[in-house]
Formats: C-alpha cells, sequence, structure tokens
C-alpha cells in the first residue's frame, strides 16, 4: 500500500472513529450509529482492496451507465465497452493474463526452464489454432534499472540474514521461522542468481482483449461471454491466472487502447486491485 | 492536486457535521440522519482515491450515464503515423511499431523455438519507459473481394437471364453461362462460409507534450528508437504503422469487417430458409 493510499484510509476512518467518540450525543440510536460507524471503515478497507466489487455494485444497482468516448458505452454491468456502429454493437471485454509473476517467485530457478521456453511457440499458436474470433494479447512492460534492483534485492537479503542468525542465536530458536526466512532468502537468492544470468528485471502487466458483435447490445454481450469463456479455457495451456476485468480498470484498459501513461509505478498502481 | 483538495474539503465538511451535531437541539432521528450523510461523505471522500476521474461527471449525471467524454477517441495526426488524444492541457500522442514476424513453430527445431522464446523475452525490455507489445488476431477485410464475386455473379445472372429470354440462343452457350452463375455463387458460398484470418504484432509507444507538434514529434522519435531496438533484437525490418493501419490496430470493428458479418447474417438467413 502506497502512502497516499493510507493517508486517505487513516483520514476517512479518523472520521468515522470521532463518531463513535460523541457517540453519547446520539442517545436511544447510539448503537445504530455505531453499526453504521463500523461498517464505514470496513467499507473504506473493501474499497482499498477491492473497490471494483463496490463501484460495479453501486452502478449495477442504480443502473448507471459510462460514457468514456463517442459511440462507446460502458454498460452498467461494469465489464463490457460497447461500441454503436450503424445498429452493430462491437462488445470489447478484458481478461488478466499475468504469467511473469509466477515464475518469479520460485525458490530456484526451474531445471525445466529450457523446456518451457522452447514449449511457448508451440503452446502459442495451439492457442491462435483454437480460437477463430478476434483478440489481442497485451504486455505493457518497462525495464527496470538493473543496478538499483539488485542493491534493493541484496538490501532484503542481508536484513532477512540478520534476523535468522539472531533467531538461531537465540535461546529457543523457532524452527518454523527459520524456514520461512530460509525460503525467504531463497527466492531473493533466486532472482539475484536471474540477474546475474543476463535476465533484466521488467515490471509489466498482461492482458487479453477480445470483441464480439452483434445486432443488439445483448446480442453483442451474450458473444463476448462465450467468447471469453473460450478464451479462459484455451489459455490455461499457458498457465496463467485469468480474470475478467470489471470497474475502473476495465476503463483504464480502454484508454490504453490509445495511450499509455510514462510511469509503470503509476500504472502498477492503477491495477493493485486487480491483477 | 485538485483530488487533494476535493478530499480535505468533503472530509472537513463531514468532520465539522459531526462535531456541531453535538451542540445542536433537534431530536435524535435528524441527528442520525445527519451522522449518516457525514459517513456517506466519508466514504465518497476516500473512493476519490481511485475515481477521481469520475466525480465531476457524476455530478452532471443524466439519464443515469455519466459522460466523461463526448469525443471521437483519437485524433490523428496530420502525417498520419501517430493519434493524439488531449487530457487537461497536455497532448499525449501513441505511434505503433509493426512487428512483420513471419516465423511458425511448426517449421522450427528446439533451439530455435528456445532461441525464440529467448528473443521475446529481451523484446520485454526493449524500453525503460511504459511500452505496449501486442499480437492482434483479426479477421481480414474481404469487403472488395467478396464485392468483385458479387458483382461477377450479377453480371452472369443478367447474361444467362437474357439468353433465356432469347430464342435464337445457342444452348451450348447457355449451358456454358449456367455454369458460370454456378461457380460465381459457389465461390461466394464458400468464401463467406470460410473466414480468412490473420496475425499482426505492434508496439505502442506514447509521449506527452505541451502541443500537438511537440507530442507528435517526441511520440515518432520514440517509435523509431523502439523500432530501431525491437527490429535489431529480432532481426526484422520494423516500421511505424500509419493511415489505415493505425485504424486496424485501434478500433474494434475493424477487427470483425462488415463483409464478414453481412456474410454470416446472410448464411444464417439461408439456414433458417432451408430449416
Amino acid at each position: 500500500m502506497d502512502e497516499e493510499t493510507t493517508l486517505y484510509i487513516a483520514v476517512t476512518s479518523m472520521v468515522a472513529l470521532f463518531v463513535l467518540f460523541v457517540i453519547r450525543t446520539f442517545g436511544p440510536l447510539e448503537l445504530v450509529v455505531a453499526i453504521f460507524a463500523i461498517l464505514t471503515i470496513l467499507a473504506i478497507l473493501i474499497m482499498n482492496f477491492a473497490d471494483f466489487i463496490i463501484f460495479t455494485a453501486f452502478t449495477y444497482i442504480f443502473g448507471i451507465s459510462i460514457v468514456p468516448a463517442k459511440n462507446y458505452v460502458i454498460p452498467k454491468s461494469q465489464n463490457t465497452v460497447l461500441k454503436n456502429i450503424n445498429g452493430l454493437y462491437y462488445a470489447t471485454g478484458y481478461l488478466t493474463a499475468n504469467i511473469y509473476n509466477y515464475a518469479f517467485m520460485q525458490e530456484q530457478a526451474d531445471e525445466s526452464e529450457d523446456m518451457k521456453l522452447a514449449a511457448a511457440p508451440d503452446n502459442w499458436e495451439r492457442i491462435v489454432m483454437n480460437i477463430h474470433f478476434p483478440f489481442k494479447f497485451n504486455i505493457i512492460t518497462a525495464a527496470q534499472d538493473i543496478q538499483t534492483y539488485r542493491d534493493e534485492l541484496e538490501g532484503k537479503r542481508g536484513f532477512y540474514e540478520y534476523q535468522m542468525s539472531k533467531e538461531e542465536s537465540s535461546g529457543n530458536p523457532s524452527q518454523m521461522t527459520i524456514d520461512d526466512l530460509q525460503r525467504k532468502i531463497n527466492v531473493l537468492k533466486a532472482r539475484i542468481d536471474r540477474l546475474s544470468a543476463g535476465e533484466r528485471p521488467v515490471k509489466s502487466i498482461m492482458y487479453i482483449e477480445t470483441t464480439a458483435v452483434g445486432v443488439s447490445e445483448k446480442a453483442a454481450m451474450d458473444a463476448l461471454n462465450a467468447q471469453i469463456n473460450q478464451l479462459q479455457t484455451v489459455f490455461n495451456a499457458m498457465d496463467v491466472s485469468i480474470v475478467r476485468v470489471s470497474g475502473r480498470e476495465l476503463y483504464l484498459l480502454f484508454k490504453f487502447g490509445y495511450i499509455l501513461i510514462p510511469d509503470m509505478m503509476q500504472i502498477e498502481k492503477l491495477f493493485h486491485s486487480q491483477k | 492536486m485538485i483530488q487533494t483538495f476535493v478530499f480535505f474539503v468533503i472530509v472537513i465538511i463531514a468532520f465539522a457535521l459531526i462535531f456541531v451535531i453535538q451542540f445542536l437541539d433537534i431530536s435524535y432521528i435528524i441527528k442520525f440522519v445527519l451522522v449518516l450523510i457525514a459517513l456517506l461523505m466519508d466514504i465518497v471522500a476516500f473512493s476519490l482515491r481511485f475515481y477521481m476521474y469520475l466525480f465531476f461527471p457524476l455530478l452532471k449525471m443524466k439519464k443515469r450515464k455519466v459522460v466523461l467524454s463526448n469525443e471521437e477517441t483519437f485524433m490523428m495526426a496530420p502525417n498520419g503515423n501517430a493519434i493524439m488524444i488531449r487530457e487537461g492541457s497536455y497532448v499525449y500522442a501513441s505511434t505503433f511499431v509493426k512487428l512483420p514476424i513471419y516465423k511458425s513453430a511448426t517449421e522450427m527445431s528446439d533451439d530455435e523455438k528456445r532461441d525464440f522464446s529467448l528473443l521475446f523475452s529481451k523484446l520485454v525490455s526493449v524500453s525503460k519507459t511504459p511500452i505496449k507489445i501486442t499480437t492482434q488476431y483479426y479477421i481480414v477485410n474481404r469487403d472488395t473481394y467478396l464485392n468483385n464475386i458479387r458483382d461477377k455473379l450479377n453480371e452472369a445472372e443478367n447474361r444467362y437471364q437474357q439468353m433465356i429470354n432469347d430464342k435464337n440462343a445457342n444452348p451450348k452457350e447457355l449451358d456454358r453461362v449456367r455454369g458460370e452463375v454456378t461457380m460465381w455463387s459457389n465461390l461466394q458460398d464458400s468464401v463467406g462460409r470460410a473466414k480468412s484470418t490473420s496475425i499482426i504484432n505492434y508496439i505502442m509507444v506514447t509521449a506527452i507534450g505541451g502541443n500537438e507538434e511537440e507530442a507528435v514529434t517526441l511520440a515518432v522519435q520514440r517509435g523509431e528508437e523502439i523500432a530501431a531496438g525491437a527490429g535489431a533484437i529480432l532481426g526484422i525490418t520494423t516500421a511505424l504503422a500509419t493511415g489505415e493501419e493505425l485504424l486496424l490496430l485501434t478500433q474494434p470493428e475493424q477487427l470483425i469487417p462488415f463483409s464478414t458479418i453481412n456474410e454470416e447474417i446472410r448464411q444464417k438467413t439461408l439456414e433458417k430458409g432451408g430449416a
């Protein structure tokens, strides 16, 4: 969580806590007011970690649709961008498709990595052969500075090693804590080894975009749902995490079709809840 | 900046409301309603963290439609080699670098497949500022081709009708024209039934400028840098997409051409008629 979000949570929670502080003012209704104040804090926390759930529920209940540009509509379900051209409706949906996180969370550089790399073009062609409708596979990426990244990893490793030696030299060392720290050190070591082997650290966001057409909004959206289900099945071969994007991130992905934000950190922040 | 200002204004109003409630000599029900409003404002204030772009359009909402923009998604640069979007006082321009890759996994040995995957990994780290690498699978626009077939069919049918009405027509020639009508009709059916698909790979690069010229110049310059880098990595000749190619890469209706939809509807109608 970044500093700005922490500030927002702290300030808004203070408002709700202030209500609890002056709860006696509400006489017989103090219990109800207290419940509402606690619910407010909960709503803020849920919004922080999964805002797309609350936002989508809000637009769905009140039937609110968004017009992001001329001829485009994001309907109340917030998971589709519709375009109307001469009475035909083009529905576009987005799916997250992140591969990189999984490979980079391993404790050791995988021995079968060469095999995976060799199999990747085959897997990709198999996917393309099995899909008979338009789609785009997008990777938003930016390379990181190797030295800064390496220093960061070395620093973290040093800290965990210090914690482990402290735990080991304590009177009653916990084997579970030692194992956990060892695992964290191994993950960091594997990352440092990858950098030493010539890999360049990158920050990336991957997503799939597909478009369906129909003679009505419903027909286009139904066709899109069918296409998305098929994509989810077919892309399982690539061992990716696939989730349909809805809410705020959907609008951002729509915009990313035309322009990108020049700061990768900012892009990652915007996609903190649906990766 | 505006976001933080609006956030603090709403939070201060909510705070003030709760503070004042204590000293008001009003019924508990009214106090309860006022505190609910304050808590709701608190939630709205937090939601600005993610939804500032919706705040003012939501206040101006009409018929449950929040209009973020009523303009086209982008403007084409005068040279036709970039697209532009104005956001506040800045102009964003994007260029698209085409990556013509004509390799298939079926023609590669295991080592070549592995090497190709590694090259792609290098491509991902070609830029330190965010870029978007996309593989687009789309249905080829065969409007002209299908129209030509339709014209030939119409012409052959007309000739056939004229020969039927002509009592002196040569029976052999009549058979030949009938065969021609059947040929064009079959060709139309077979071409219409099968979709021609294609894949295009490209990299999208965005630059920001104070005015249109500056943004486009920067975007083209960055696009050419990325094109050179990507070309060197993959060993291909890269170029910036221009004119109608940009529409193919950005507009959903270009992914499924009108002729294909028309043909699909025709086929469905014929199938229903046959049933």
